[in-house]
């Protein structure tokens, strides 16, 4: 299939071509998965809401106006699913931990031993400084959490993620600074 | 103190704008170790959150979502041929029955109108009438308001009890009961026209 610009995806997908549906996942499933892996805690949630967004999507595409690029619809879909899947993992989890504490610990040690195995820095000396900041990034409450990660790692502006978030710029801006501060007193300094 | 918790609000800006320090901020730096070492610290925090690696995706998660998606896209269409084919009709049926509803509204109260002054009319020889009459005048105002549809008909049918009201009364036990019914007709019929006059 010829490259396809969103307007021309979107348009072979309400056609019902099969061929478009697909090439809208693999165009867009690495960059959805990285968003949703950054918000859930667990990667098995990542892709749930990997999952559920592209269902959402889908369900809503004649909803999307060429106006904005269809990436950035997307990622607003993926940012709000995952912060709904992570939250509802999240009271699981701690419905579990009343029930079954030692299990949930090693779940948490486990998935801090994934974020930092796949670090090079790890690897070259700095895996206390890698699991620490994992850790405290974990420990996060979710909204400063989202903010965080997306500021920093992901790359976008507080305005995008105001947008994205359907939050105004001015209590991102809000989260972001707090997120930092709680991200100081917890890990320390990081030399 | 104020001095170097603003310069700290400073360094957290300019790190959340990804711009450069300003000048005053950076001599304040320089000056005072303690807001430097913070500084440092969440200068530090925000590079390992930039280098921290990118998680990727499962080598066959667009593979597994496919068959996934395209399912919900067949459901989706269904659904939509079902809607587009059955709201003309399940809008033209609701259409129907409103027009149905009104229509059985309007004839049922022809019909108690019409009944209501047949009934008035034809026991009014009989000397028993004035006790089925009596409720029978207090009971038209609110049978005859709503029919208001054929005013010109409809007006000798209000009228009506209050013309008829008399042929009920020469019975000798009457008299008192119905002035009072009756005076109070004109008030209430006037009250719920209106009503009904301006809402068509």
């Amino acid at each position: 299939m010829p490259y396809l610009t969103d307007q021309e995806l979107v348009a072979a997908c309400l056609q019902g071509r099969e061929s478009a549906y697909a090439l809208l996942v693999e165009r867009y499933t690495p960059r959805l998965h990285r968003i949703a892996a950054r918000i859930c805690r667990h990667p098995q949630d990542a892709e749930d809401a990997v999952q559920e967004a592209f269902l959402q999507a889908v369900r809503d595409l004649r909803k999307w106006k060429p106006t904005a690029p269809l990436e950035a619809w997307l990622v607003t879909i993926t940012v709000r699913t995952a912060q709904k899947v992570d939250q509802r993992s999240n009271r699981a989890a701690s419905r579990s931990d009343s029930l079954d504490a030692p299990l949930a610990d090693g779940n948490q040690r486990e998935l801090r031993d994934q974020a930092t195995s796949t670090d090079p820095a790890a690897a070259a000396g700095g895996a206390d400084v890698a699991a620490r900041l994992a850790a405290a990034i974990e420990d996060l409450p979710s909204k400063y959490r989202v903010a965080v990660t997306m500021r920093f790692q992901e790359g976008l502006s507080p305005k995008e993620i105001a947008e994205h978030l359907g939050l105004p710029e001015r209590t991102v801006r809000t989260h972001l600074l707090r997120g930092l501060k709680a991200l100081k007193e917890r890990v320390g300094d990081l030399e | 103190m104020t001095v170097c918790s603003g310069s700290l609000e400073h360094v957290e800006l300019a790190l959340l704008e990804g711009s450069e320090l300003s000048s005053a901020v950076q001599a304040h730096l320089t000056s005072c170790s303690s807001c430097a070492a913070q500084a440092e610290t969440l200068k530090g925090i925000v590079a390992a959150l930039q280098a921290s690696p990118a998680p990727a995706a499962p080598a066959d998660l667009a593979a597994r979502l496919v068959p996934l998606v395209l399912a919900e896209a067949q459901t989706g269409r269904r659904q939509n041929v079902f809607v587009r084919t059955f709201r003309p009709v399940a809008s033209f049926a609701a259409a129907f029955s409103v027009v149905l509803a009104s229509l059985v509204a309007a004839g049922g109260a022809l019909v108690v109108s019409a009944a209501l002054t047949a009934g008035n009319r034809t026991p009014a020889p009989e000397t028993k009438a004035p006790a089925t009459q009596a409720p029978v005048t207090t009971e038209a105002p609110a049978t005859q308001a709503p029919a208001t549809e054929a005013p010109a008909t409809e007006a000798p049918a209000t009228a009506a009890p209050a013309t008829e009201a008399p042929v009920s009364t020469p019975t000798p036990d009457l008299p008192r009961r119905t002035p009072e019914p009756v005076s109070p007709d004109p008030s209430e019929g006037e009250s719920t026209a209106p009503t009904e006059g301006t809402s068509p």
